[in-house]
């Protein structure tokens, strides 16, 4: 096995740049070669893009981007038809960023179509395959991030997380996944989903991976107005230590949990007061159900958000209009652009955003989902000042079969139940492998921290990063078969 | 009001001002605001609504929209908010327009002029449209987005008794102020001042049914005196209906919103 396949960024930055540039030439190659299998690109990069002369922290090293973020030289399709070939004329800021650090971008990271889904089979490239099991999901809407970054096809991946859309593939596929606070990594560039929840996010092997990466990003930008104060430097740093204070909230965990997910997650727990932080049990008091306060509110601003996508600038051309209706010709247009241009989960999204903001429904659904996600943010802010963390688990088993909700698609929306909390309240959350259950797929342990407190996650998930000596290079098997 | 049939509802007109704002950039890009460039010009990623691209707001647009509501005597809020307003047209990239709904710039104030008060309603920014242009062949039409995106001040009286001769010197007074403060160009002919008269009847305020009271909206009223001619035609309700371009009532819920921009398509499109 060659040595970058379960490297870290870190450990790969103490190798000189000349092996650096050779692992990364060996992982472009690996990625045209392994793609069709795993489908965890949309498109593969080479050349310049791959490996760019460029002097900087990151490198000789190269990243997977989510298909949904903006940079020039690559098609941006978010992984839907409706966009097919289109190229942004700008980079995304986060791009930006990476480019002044040198880093190279091996290709666009498949996801669910437009970030809507929980398992990646809603792309218009195929579904991503789980590199632990690939008849098992890489979760979504990250997935192909997650899945690239597992499969030691890219040193770290961008990912975009609206409702726990980093942190769900980072579980399924034994990764480090980090949700920064709202506005604290600029969106622009972001294809916008739900722009109140949207976050871009890192994919990486390790906490110290996802670390370094985030803090590249983290930074107000001009060009974002929800984007402001300090870039990460301005943080204390956090050393690792001990007496941290984390909680359980036992109500937002309820009896979801797979038996063998529950007894991980408890045991997790004892490691953490072995490192002789404080564990207590509490109830965060929130009487709505966040998935449905989630789905909402993440509906209703996609309809408006995706409004734009009509065939007119960008994107497929319209086709034969349908026949249906007296409607004028450029509404029959607009509408046939979109009915073969958006998959059938966005187009279900679309219809529950339209449907809970139209007049006389407004009140009753989304001012109703609007009212209570603030009270879940009163609360789990309240939390947070007594407690360092609160802990939850990602999701509620490890990854499930692929085509398991082909028939029941409404029935996987509680597959977020554990991540919509932090989206809701805008609080950064990290997601760290913990172990392997029963079937041999990765289980992981969440940490939600307050408002721009990633430092004191990422230091916390470290120490117990060490403590439970998993990590997804040393341990996951599949390429060792090839 | 004389016994006319109108079951003693009596006429009103309310006035919705756009004032093109004299600022150097659009609302929520750095693209100039010129109306007079070469189509498609004076265009990026975030007027053209391109992924990705995220708006944020002019500071100049706001202080000349507060210079205006201050001059007006409204309220100038320390909060305000932008909303989105929706509906498919070629003109409108994002196929919604960034407006002030919930939130307005300012509220209140007033106009006096030649004794005739006009007690105002609210002051919003908002983005102005694209325009349409005759396409290159028969039956289609083009775009031009550098008008998309630029800056707009929205400034909505409240109703007054339909007194015709008095709106067409109210309008004048405050294109005057438009230009005297610096705040727009103030022309009725290149559309940087545009006036849509809401005209209507309006029940006695001893009846509490809002059901009784009806509001027709006409569009793009480009001069003073078609204002005025507009008033006068609406007390003669068989001619307004046949000059009418287009009813809107003053209902802002999307289902009203897209019916009205359907027949507005079917004459276009």
């Amino acid at each position: 096995m060659s040595w970058w396949r379960a490297a870290t960024v870190v450990e790969a930055l103490r190798r000189p740049l000349r092996e650096r540039r050779e692992a990364t030439a060996a992982m472009a190659r690996a990625c045209v070669r392994e793609n069709p299998a795993l489908g965890c690109y949309t498109h593969v990069l080479a050349g310049d893009a791959a490996a760019p002369l460029v002097a900087g922290p990151l490198a000789g090293l190269a990243a997977a981007i989510k298909a949904n973020i903006c940079g020039v030289g690559w098609p941006n399709d978010c992984a839907s038809r409706i966009l097919t070939d289109y190229h942004s004329p700008f980079d995304s800021t986060a791009v930006t960023a990476l480019r002044e650090a040198g880093c190279g971008f091996l290709g666009l990271a498949n996801m669910d179509e437009f970030g809507m889904g929980s398992s990646c089979e809603y792309s218009n490239y195929g579904p991503v395959r789980n590199p632990w099991n690939r008849e098992r999901t890489a979760g979504g809407s990250s997935g192909g991030s997650a899945a690239a970054v597992a499969a030691g096809l890219a040193w770290f991946a961008l990912g975009s997380d609206t409702g726990g859309s980093v942190r769900l593939p980072a579980h399924c596929c034994g990764i480090v996944g980090l949700k920064p606070t709202y506005g604290r990594v600029s969106r622009y560039g972001l294809v916008p989903f739900a722009s109140s929840l949207d976050v871009i996010g890192v994919l990486a092997r390790s906490v110290a991976d996802a670390r370094l990466v985030f803090r590249l990003l983290a930074g107000p930008d001009p060009r974002d107005a929800t984007c402001a104060g300090p870039a990460w430097s301005a943080d204390r740093e956090e050393a690792p230590g001990a007496g941290w204070r984390l909680a359980v909230p036992r109500d937002l965990v309820g009896g979801a949990l797979a038996p063998v997910a529950a007894k991980d997650f408890e045991h997790n727990l004892i490691r953490c007061r072995q490192l002789g932080w404080i564990v207590d049990d509490m109830d965060i008091g929130f009487a709505a159900d966040p998935v449905r306060t989630y789905l909402v509110i993440a509906a209703a601003e996609a309809s408006s958000n995706l409004a734009r996508y009509d065939g007119s600038l960008y994107g497929i051309a319209p086709g034969n209009p349908d026949t249906g209706g007296d409607d004028p010709p450029y509404l029959r247009a607009v509408r046939e652009v979109r009915s073969r241009g958006f998959g059938p989960e966005v187009q279900r999204r679309l219809m529950l955003g339209a449907y809970v903001l139209a007049a006389g429904h407004r009140d009753r659904f989304y001012h109703r989902a609007c009212a209570a996600r603030r009270d879940l943010a009163a609360r789990m802010t309240a939390a947070l000042r007594r407690y360092d963390a609160l802990v939850l688990p990602t999701a509620a088993g490890g990854a499930w079969p692929l085509g398991a909700y082909r028939h029941d698609p409404v029935a996987m929306y509680p597959a977020d139940r554990f991540t919509v909390p932090a989206s809701l309240a805008g609080l950064p959350a990290l997601t760290l492998p913990t172990g392997l259950d029963d079937e041999g797929l990765p289980l992981s342990i969440q940490l939600v921290g307050a408002a721009r407190s990633e430092e004191k996650l990422l230091a916390m998930a470290e120490a117990l990063e060490q403590e439970l000596a998993f990590r997804a290079g040393k341990e996951a098997p599949w390429w060792r078969t090839d | 009001m004389v016994a006319d049939g109108l079951n003693g509802l009596r006429p009103a007109v309310g006035l919705e001002i756009h004032v093109r704002l004299r600022a150097p950039t659009k609302l929520f890009c750095g693209c100039r605001n010129d109306a007079h460039a070469e189509p498609n010009t004076l265009i990026c990623p975030v007027c053209m609504g391109l992924p990705g691209s995220l708006p944020v707001l002019s500071a100049d647009a706001v202080m000349l929209g507060a210079r205006m509501a201050l001059a007006l005597g409204a309220r100038v809020a320390p909060v305000s908010r932008f909303d989105r307003k929706h509906y498919f047209y070629p003109d409108l990239p994002r196929n919604y327009q960034i407006t002030q709904k919930q939130a307005p710039l300012a509220v209140g104030g007033s106009l006096a002029v030649a004794g005739m008060t006009m007690p105002l309603e609210r002051m919003h920014l908002e983005e102005d449209a694209g325009r349409l242009l005759a396409g290159p062949r028969p039956g289609t039409v083009a775009v031009d987005l550098n008008r998309a995106g630029a800056p707009l001040l929205e400034i909505v009286t409240r109703p007054v008794p339909a007194a015709g001769a008095g709106i067409r010197a109210w309008l004048r007074e405050l294109r005057r102020l438009v230009r005297w403060l610096g705040i727009g160009d103030g022309s009725l002919e290149d559309g940087s001042l545009r006036c849509d008269a809401n005209v209507g009847f309006v029940a006695p305020a001893d009846r509490d049914d809002p059901a009784a009271s009806a509001w027709s909206e006409l569009k793009n009223l480009n001069s003073p005196g078609a204002v005025q001619r507009a008033v006068a035609y609406y007390r003669r309700p068989r001619t307004w209906r046949s000059i009418q371009k287009r009813a809107m009532d003053r209902d802002f819920s999307w289902r009203k919103s897209a019916e009205a921009y359907r027949a507005l398509y079917r004459r276009v499109a």
